[in-house]
């Protein structure tokens, strides 16, 4: 088990390094980033000043080594609008972001796995077939398109709820709905099937026969063991909702990291953009060796095989 | 005899989603000879008309252009895109999935890395910032979503591979000292091609929606072209007075990843119950 957790730390920091080499080389991928920085009508000496100033005429393996150094120190340059340091914005940005996405993720997960479970009991019967077909609705439906209906419907047309900002409990229900929707959505299906899985094994007819109440079985003795796979997919839902917060906080005016990102890709503020992609892979990362760790405590099999190697 | 009822209903299913698909794609290549008027043809004495009015059954934009043609040709490039992304990153995320399950070792473990590298950064995040380095056009938008989503079909493919390389038959054709290339294409890809086709099936809706995502934030497709996408961030603007510039692009995204993503489920239940779980 130790062995198992060492080797994917090391892992996930390898990849984190490999993200801020891809970070660096994004913003190079168009050829001259001065040209992407500077604005649309800056003057040649400008441009000039700009990329001694920056450091961009320096070797391109030069450019790379300075930045991770400068990187590795939390040091990520200042921002080109505000002459602040790019890193101290975004983490500016990080409380509000990840109110929004454990909001969303809190919510996915109290929709979804009680009408998965429900689902799975009720399987083929009229309950089970509208969740199935409101579940694929909700993987279609694009989640700015969603933010745009809830705001039309809700805010436009009723008045009931804000169309944006931050402020208080109010602010984060149409956000938090249009944003965990899609992920809802993915989670009850897994959880349906895992259920379904389980229900058919001896050992809940054993749970039955040995006469304990039909919700000790399902909630208690199923679930538990289904969990696996809903942990998994759950991890890989948050990635999800990192890359729609971009949209849904954009729609609402939520000051997030997503909004930062497009406000900053706007106004061509690439230090800031890198820094804030940065942070959502490390993030992102970080998530994965949570779930996958407790993975390999729910999961003996798992455990077995990895360290066992 | 209640499986060859359970079958046929569901094969009727295919049928249906099927054919709503079919009549989009026949709606969308015909949108020249279909659609009631030029898309871009602007007219302002008849700005923000409601639906139902006289000539515009969607209504009109704030230019005054006919809703129900742009929604009509937007169809025609959020397929177009759809289809050609997964074409490009389908061909790429196998090839580098057979080679690096096939070869294994450094090449293996190079690759590996890469991927982990693409999936660790959110998709959308992703090709937005591609999309935002590389300029906003028509081609950048195709290489952004291809760059963005390889990965899956890499990793994919890598896992079958290194499943399929253990059978005799494989073995075998090792041993007769076959070609790589020859194993890989005559022997292994057959085998692997039906996951390929399911995932690519329902990544053909994640790009619809993801172009009209990076669309909608000003990234891809740029106005006056009709992308569903850069309708709907028009719109918004109008939302108070103007519904219907934001209900109906958004329906056509919904009507066509919706249908998209019941062929694939039901794709994914025929060809490859494995799946069905992840």
């Amino acid at each position: 088990m130790k062995r198992f957790i060492l080797k994917r730390l090391l892992e996930t920091v390898i990849v984190i390094y490999l993200c801020l080499t891809a970070v660096f080389f994004m913003v190079r991928l168009s050829g001259d980033p001065v040209l992407l920085m500077v604005p649309v009508d800056a003057s040649q000496e400008f441009i000039t000043e700009f990329r001694h100033e920056m450091g961009f005429d320096d070797p391109l393996i030069v450019q790379y080594g300075k930045f991770v150094l400068a990187a590795v120190r939390g040091d990520f340059g200042k921002s080109v609008r505000q002459q602040v340091s790019a890193s101290k914005i975004v983490f500016e940005r990080i409380p509000a972001s990840l109110l929004l996405t454990i909001t969303s993720i809190l919510i996915s997960l109290i929709i979804a796995i009680p009408l998965g479970v429900y689902s799975a009991i009720e399987r083929g019967r009229p309950v089970d077939m509208i969740c199935t077909v409101s579940s694929v609705f909700a993987v279609s439906i694009p989640n700015f398109w969603l933010g745009l209906m809830l705001i039309l419907f809700f805010s436009v047309f009723l008045r009931w709820l804000p169309t944006g900002g931050m402020g208080g409990l109010k602010h984060l229900v149409l956000p938090s709905i249009t944003l965990g929707a899609y992920s809802a959505a993915r989670i009850m299906r897994i959880t349906r099937s895992s259920m379904i899985d389980m229900l058919n094994m001896d050992y809940v007819r054993t749970a039955r026969a040995k006469g304990l109440s039909e919700k000790k079985v399902i909630w208690k003795h199923a679930l538990k063991n289904a969990m696996v796979p809903i942990i998994t997919i759950t991890g890989l839902q948050i990635g999800v909702i990192f890359g729609g917060a971009l949209i849904t906080e954009t729609i609402f005016a939520w000051p997030g990291l997503g909004r930062l990102i497009v406000q900053s890709i706007s106004f061509r503020d690439y230090p800031i953009v890198q820094v804030s992609i940065f942070v959502t892979a490390v993030m992102f990362c970080l998530t994965n060796l949570v779930v996958d760790i407790l993975y390999a405590i729910t999961n003996p099999e798992i455990r077995y095989e990895k360290s066992g190697a | 005899m209640k499986s060859f009822f359970e079958k046929i209903r569901r094969n009727c299913f295919l049928f249906f989603a099927g054919t709503v698909l079919l009549a989009i794609v026949f709606v969308a290549s015909a949108a020249p000879w279909i659609s009631p008027y030029d898309p871009t043809k602007a007219d302002l004495s008849l700005r923000l008309q409601p639906p139902l009015t006289k000539g515009h059954f969607f209504g009109t934009d704030q230019l005054g252009r006919d809703l129900l043609s742009r929604v009509i040709y937007g169809a025609r490039i959020s397929i177009f895109i759809g289809i050609i992304v997964v074409l490009i990153s389908g061909f790429f995320g196998t090839l580098i999935g057979l080679i690096s399950g096939f070869y294994g070792g450094l090449i293996d473990r190079i690759m590996m890395r890469f991927v982990d590298v693409q999936l660790s950064f959110p998709f959308i995040i992703l090709a937005l910032t591609i999309a935002a380095v590389l300029g906003p056009s028509f081609q950048n938008i195709i290489i952004t979503l291809a760059v963005s989503s390889w990965a899956i079909y890499a990793r994919l493919v890598r896992g079958e591979v290194l499943g399929l390389k253990e059978k005799q038959y494989i073995q075998a054709c090792l041993t007769i000292g076959l070609p790589d290339w020859r194993i890989s294409v005559m022997h292994i890809l057959p085998n692997i091609f039906q996951s390929v086709i399911v995932v690519a099936s329902l990544e053909v809706g994640r790009m619809i929606i993801g172009e009209a995502s990076i669309s909608f934030l000003g990234f891809g497709i740029q106005p006056p072209t009709p992308s569903w996408g850069s309708m709907l961030s028009e719109g918004r603007v109008y939302m108070t007075t103007a519904w219907w510039l934001t209900v109906f692009p958004g329906l056509g995204i919904v009507t066509l990843t919706l249908f998209i993503n019941l062929l694939g489920d039901k794709l994914r239940d025929i060809l490859d119950p494995k799946l069905r779980i992840n």
